[in-house]
């Protein structure tokens, strides 16, 4: 018990004795003598706690019920939701694929034409990207947002995918060339690669609890992929095949189509990671319904009332409407 | 507390701070009026009345009715005079229970609850459980819990299980002032083991 709450304590108990006992003259001075040394502490905080600004703060808002939490706590708490959301995750990409086409263009004695369309694309079949959350940044941002800024790792990781090609000879080059399709079977390579993913937490006050919602409307990861060497020169074999006079060759370069796939790989391909993966949480202090009194429950009807930040602290309060029940 | 209060560290509170207006304790004690009980030392107390000031450093409980002994058919009107002076998380629900102590009470007609000091036999027979004979358990509505969950996600294309984030959480001390109850919580990380989640 503080000095000022002794001293309130003992004035109580002065008081009740001084009603319950006849008023003898000690008794008389010493409550006058509590109450002057009350009166004194009782001034000298109210003059020191109304400077507070976190007492100013606290008063700000209407409610029965006032929920302060410190930046720090909130930053760390939903720092890990956040990590947690990626972190350890296992990205399944036999539904992702990279395409590219193209036309391909030749200086003929009738000039520039078109000699036909390429069509490349790949299937990721049994690759997959194993995610790793780093320590993301988390700030609070007035009047209810948490930004986070979160390093997401890529870790090496080898799969069997497969390489469709698609030639399709046009104008001049269609009286020469036929038109062909190979599908060849391949090795891939998820490269290890890091990548920061951005968004933030909208802070919400429903009465009952604080939720942290996520936004995060850029969930697209580009995933940089590579070919085995024997996968590389599976490929390279595939098109060379097609480099003869009587198939493409005279229009094609097995080269340049090679460097269009390594271009391809190497840009990575767009993954987007799924919506439901950010979870919206609740903080971990909330109102309750009901509470038990003297071993009756007592309903309560709970209203939000506020919710914001200032003095790096998220300041939530709640009117509580006790619902009571007629007397017996 | 005044001390702290010139020194500008009366809220130095490191994690959470909950506020609770004396208002909604008053109301709550109100709700469950009135009650009753033996109290001990052949005491026999009806409460019907129940008001609060929370200044100070007190949060004064003040209950008045009537208390009488064994079966008199008269007794005295009476006030006990309680202050909550601990604030407690439950272990098991994480609701705040408060903790009441006995100031003192007060009797309109000592004579009606017998001789021998009846006042002070009856103070003490409160604060010697017979408080908690009268108002067993006063909870705040306010639950801190010991866990950050995370919800699961059950959809076609993604399954993730539910995950907690363990907590420690510790009432650390209480304020009085400004007609209000100040809680001091602590709440930490406590290390968990990972789970891995699965995603397509």
């Amino acid at each position: 018990m503080t000095p000022a709450s002794r001293c309130a304590a003992a004035l109580i108990a002065s008081m009740l004795a001084g009603c319950a006992a006849s008023r003898d003259r000690d008794t008389a001075a010493r409550i006058e003598t509590l109450k002057a040394s009350y009166s004194e502490l009782h001034q000298r905080f109210e003059r020191a706690a109304d400077k507070e600004p976190l007492v100013a703060s606290a008063f700000a808002d209407r409610g029965e019920v006032i929920l302060a939490i410190r930046s720090g706590l909130i930053e760390e708490l939903v720092g890990n939701v956040a990590a947690s959301y990626l972190d350890r995750v296992t990205v399944d990409l036999k539904e992702f694929g990279a395409h590219a086409n193209g036309k391909m263009h030749k200086k003929t004695f009738l000039g520039r034409v078109t000699v036909g369309k390429w069509n490349l694309s790949v299937d990721l079949g049994s690759m997959a990207g194993h995610l790793r959350a780093g320590q993301p940044q988390v700030s609070l941002r007035p009047p209810n947002l948490l930004d986070v800024d979160l390093p997401v790792g890529i870790e090496e990781a080898h799969g069997d995918a497969t390489l469709h090609f698609e030639w399709d000879s046009s104008g001049v080059a269609n009286v020469v060339c036929n038109d062909f399709k190979s599908t060849l079977a391949i090795e891939g390579r998820v490269l290890p690669q890091q990548h920061r993913l951005k968004g933030a937490f909208e802070l919400g006050n429903t009465g009952e609890s604080l939720t942290a919602a996520p936004m995060f409307p850029e969930r697209r990861l580009l995933l940089r992929l590579d070919l085995s060497p024997s996968s590389w020169a599976k490929v390279k074999e595939a098109l060379g095949s097609q480099d003869t006079l009587g198939k493409c060759g005279m229009f094609m370069d097995a080269d340049d189509g090679l460097a269009r796939l390594r271009d391809l790989a190497a840009n990575g391909i767009s993954v987007r990671l799924p919506d439901s993966i950010f979870r919206t949480v609740h903080l971990p202090a909330r109102l309750q319904e009901s509470v038990m009194v003297n071993k009756r429950p007592v309903g309560l009807g709970l209203t939000a009332e506020s919710l914001r930040i200032d003095t790096a602290t998220l300041w939530s309060s709640v009117s509580v409407q006790v619902q009571t029940r007629p007397k017996p | 507390m005044t001390a702290e209060a010139e020194k500008g560290t009366l809220l130095n509170f490191k994690d959470v701070l909950i506020v609770v207006d004396q208002a909604l304790v008053q109301d709550l004690l109100r709700a469950v009026t009135p009650m009753d009980a033996d109290v001990g030392n052949g005491f026999h107390v009806r409460i019907d009345q129940a008001d609060t000031a929370f200044g100070d450093g007190v949060a004064l409980v003040r209950m008045s009715g009537t208390a009488r002994v064994d079966d008199a058919p008269v007794g005295a009107e009476v006030t006990v005079f309680g202050a909550i002076d601990a604030v407690q998380i439950d272990p098991r629900s994480g609701v705040l229970r408060c903790g009441i102590s006995i100031l003192g009470v007060e009797a309109q007609d000592a004579k009606a609850l017998g001789r021998n000091d009846p006042v002070g036999r009856l103070t003490e027979a409160l604060a010697h459980g017979g408080l908690s004979l009268l108002l067993d358990g006063l909870e705040i509505p306010v639950r801190v819990e010991d866990r950050l969950s995370i919800p699961a996600v059950a959809s076609k294309r993604l399954q993730i299980g539910a995950e907690d984030l363990p907590l420690t959480v510790s009432a650390q001390q209480i304020k009085v002032f400004g007609g209000k109850l100040w809680v001091f919580i602590d709440v930490s990380l406590a290390p968990h083991p990972s789970v891995a989640g699965e995603t397509s």
